[in-house]
């Protein structure tokens, strides 16, 4: 049986066999900007790369490259040096438009079926892989509160999420964000990743083995962590044999954290080759641990900066909201409010009832 | 801001009957000692020596009456002012929407050059283009990005005007500049890879005319409290929540700071005894607003909280919106080994003086696992969607070169004419 670092070389061998005949070498600013021409032409963006700036800058730490394109004010876009494909794009004048002259008029953008079919629209104008990927979430942005993010933004943002699915596992290996203008319709931003390359695992270890694998994990981690404080004790901290086998969840890792995680390296050789990995995946409030699914190998282990509530303080707490409280899921206009107008009303109409029927009765005692 | 311009009115010139008919219409009010000597040579050769001592001799006349007149009656020849009449000088000149300005204006004549300087650049240049149109006053007034000046410097700003009578003047007028960095790094993400944003922000904005002051640990609330009162930059990496953020976790009690009353230790009140009575950069106490401030806190951001910290929102030149002030937050829980992450995207960006807006655009869409990675909420959720990271104040805010109003740089990028 061959052993995990010989599948994934075998792969990354026939992966790179594959690749040139849907690579599109990309040598010269020439050639990026006709890509990013025929990209705009599909997708209605006005601007002609033509007269904006491109250069290949160095986009990773790691090395990989790509062609920048813009970045004046106008818009700011990438290419794939090797792949020949749009991999970024945003638009800085969206705004600008919606300040000009079209904020509050009607939306181009009411439904997600419009929005999705628009996106599906813009993934094949960048991508040879557009099919692999898969409708994902979609979001409206009802950002209108006052001094809330862009003040003449009223609720015109909608994000499409795209991802390149695994059958038999849950997350994604590579991914795509299409966001438009709902007022233009206008692109305003889209990203996607196209260099990550899933490599299946030969035997997905069982859940028992998952849970204990997990014990040994956060015990290490806790070991390691705990003189920090009292926080990384809250991140690590065995929930309970139930609790863990609830919460652990078997999806996708891509790569890993750019440091060794108890004294493994694999998730940061994974970030380096574009791997992406069967994984288990232990998610909490303050903390998240991903451990390879074959393996058992620690590839991502992160604490969150919210803080652990040990809470005496919550007396001191008299701020709005109490500390431990979570985040309000509809900050401005959502369905709480709604109710909350709604109870308000409905409680004005009864005392307006029964006001006018005081009313009636004594002025039908004076008639 | 251009002064009025005037044709040459009749009143203004001076008329020199002579013995030449072709002088007798002359209008020399426009022109300079030095054309008006060329006249009095041509004279010379059409007319003879008489004429041209009689000429002369009515020219020296007329530059002795003008100049007694000027300055018997009207003062000096020609004045100047910093600032501009009808406006005071600012208390400070601190963020990229620093506002200086001078005015020249001659009595006798008409103005042919005017220059403002300010902390010794020259900003604005005026000159008579030599048409028929002719002004007698000229203000010059620039927007400029204080951060191009040393912090803590007295920075003057100086006019010099000149007419066409070769009359001279200058004026000039100061105020200290103020850009501060403050950063503060809970100490228990120092340990860690990733962990150490302020000290990152430390060093992306070196040399970038912002004094800093910069804590890894043993920050107070009270410290707090004291440095917000002229950081133009704030920055927080800590644990936090939508109405409050840590300093430390071990010892709860008095370890918060909170974005609004009515807990004593918070931002809005903080702020509000900083400023003083009066709005920026008029404001008595003489100290500035924080101009950019970025919390890296979990769930700081799904309402404006701690956009308080940006009080008093307005200044003396704008009371209908927030002008070039921003705050930045998460809706959600964030990572303490990608701290440095997040200040690779906001700071690579913001340092060459792009927007809060482009910035934000810039960092949506190049965040990617391979490149300076930052999540929120789960390990797999890069942020990358508008409501994933949240600004609140001013879009157009910039911590480097002029603020605009938009997204384009002006064509000077540290300073543009008003």
């Amino acid at each position: 049986m061959m052993n995990t670092q010989s599948r994934i070389l075998t792969f990354l061998i026939l992966a790179s066999a594959s690749l040139p005949c849907q690579a599109q070498q990309v040598d010269t600013p020439a050639q990026a900007r006709r890509i990013l021409a025929e990209f705009f032409a599909q997708v209605g963006v006005g601007y002609d790369p033509a007269n904006h700036a491109c250069q290949l800058e160095q986009v990773s730490p790691s090395g990989r490259k790509a062609w920048r394109l813009g970045d004046d004010g106008y818009f700011g876009a990438s290419v794939h040096p090797t792949k020949g494909i749009v991999i970024s794009f945003s638009d800085h004048q969206v705004s600008a438009r919606v300040i000009a002259g079209d904020y509050g008029k009607q939306r181009e953008l009411t439904t997600d079926e419009q929005v999705w079919t628009k996106a599906e629209a813009v993934l094949r104008a960048a991508s040879q892989k557009a099919g692999s990927y898969k409708r994902a979430t979609i979001f409206w942005s009802e950002f209108n509160g006052p001094g809330l993010t862009d003040p003449n933004n009223y609720g015109t943002r909608v994000s499409a999420k795209f991802h390149e699915k695994v059958e038999g596992f849950d997350g994604f290996v590579n991914h795509a964000t299409v966001t438009f203008d709902t007022v233009t319709g206008n692109l305003y931003l889209f990203s996607c990743s196209v260099s990550w390359e899933f490599v299946p695992p030969a035997r997905v270890m069982d859940k028992a083995k998952a849970v204990e694998t997990a014990r040994r994990h956060l015990a290490g981690l806790y070991a390691e962590e705990a003189a920090r404080g009292f926080g990384a004790e809250a991140a690590w901290v065995w929930p309970g044999d139930e609790e863990m086998n609830r919460v652990l969840k078997l999806g996708i890792t891509r790569g890993g954290n750019a440091s060794p995680i108890l004294g493994s390296s694999a998730g940061m050789d994974n970030a380096r080759r574009y791997i992406a990995r069967a994984s288990y995946s232990y998610s909490t409030k303050y903390g998240v641990l991903a451990f390879d699914a074959e393996t058992g190998e620690p590839l991502f282990a992160s604490r969150t900066q919210r803080r652990p509530s040990r809470t005496p303080e919550r007396e001191s707490s008299s701020a709005p909201g109490s500390i431990d409280e979570p985040r309000n899921p509809n900050p401005v206009g959502g369905p709480n409010n709604r109710l909350a107008s709604a109870m308000t009303i409905g409680g004005a109409t009864l005392l307006g009832t029964v006001a006018l029927l005081v009313w009636r009765r004594s002025r039908s005692r004076h008639i | 801001m251009r002064g009025t311009d005037f044709l040459i009115p009749s009143c203004v010139c001076l008329n020199f009957t002579t013995e030449n008919s072709e002088a007798s219409t002359s209008c020399v009010g426009s022109w300079s000692s030095g054309e008006f000597l060329a006249r009095a040579l041509d004279m010379q050769q059409k007319g003879g020596c008489t004429l041209f001592l009689v000429y002369g001799f009515r020219w020296l006349l007329h530059l002795l009456l003008t100049g007694m007149l000027a300055h018997l009656a009207l003062g000096q020849p020609i004045e100047a002012r910093v600032p501009v009449p009808g406006s005071a000088m600012p208390l400070y000149f601190s963020g990229t929407e620093a506002r200086a300005s001078g005015w020249v204006k001659t009595r006798v004549s008409y103005m042919v050059e005017a220059k403002l300087w300010v902390g010794g650049f020259l900003v604005q240049h005026w000159q008579y283009d030599g048409g028929p149109i002719v002004v007698f006053e000229v203000p010059l007034a620039v927007m400029f990005d204080s951060s191009h000046l040393t912090h803590g410097s007295q920075a003057t700003v100086r006019v010099w005007g000149r007419d066409n009578l070769d009359n001279q003047i200058e004026a000039e007028n100061s105020a200290v500049v103020l850009n501060r960095l403050v950063a503060y790094n809970l100490s228990e993400f120092n340990g860690y890879d990733g962990g150490r944003g302020a000290q990152t922000v430390s060093i992306m904005m070196g040399n970038q005319g912002y004094f800093q002051y910069v804590l890894t640990s043993g920050w107070t609330r009270d410290i707090v409290a004291e440095q917000v009162k002229n950081s133009g930059i704030h920055y927080v990496n800590s644990h936090g929540h939508e109405v409050l953020h840590a300093h430390t976790v071990d010892t709860p009690a008095g370890s918060l700071f909170f974005a609004k009353p009515p807990n004593a230790y918070n931002y809005e009140s903080s702020r509000w005894t900083h400023n003083g009575s009066g709005l920026p950069p008029f404001n008595s106490t003489g100290l500035p607003p924080v101009q950019f401030a970025m919390f890296d806190i979990c769930d700081g951001g799904p309402t404006n909280q701690f956009s308080s910290i940006l009080v008093p929102y307005y200044d003396a030149y704008d009371q209908t919106k927030v002008t070039d002030q921003a705050t930045v937050m998460y809706p959600g829980a964030i990572f303490i080994d990608e701290g440095e992450s997040r200040i690779y995207w906001w700071f690579k960006a913001l340092r060459v003086g792009k927007t809060v807006d482009v910035a934000k655009r810039e960092f949506l869409e190049g965040n990617s696992e391979e490149d300076h990675p930052v999540h929120i909420d789960e390990a797999t959720n890069l942020v990358d969607e508008p409501y994933e990271v949240n600004v609140f104040g001013d879009v157009d805010t910039r911590i480097k070169k002029v603020y605009t109003g938009n997204n384009f740089a002006a064509a000077a990028q540290w300073y543009r004419p008003l």
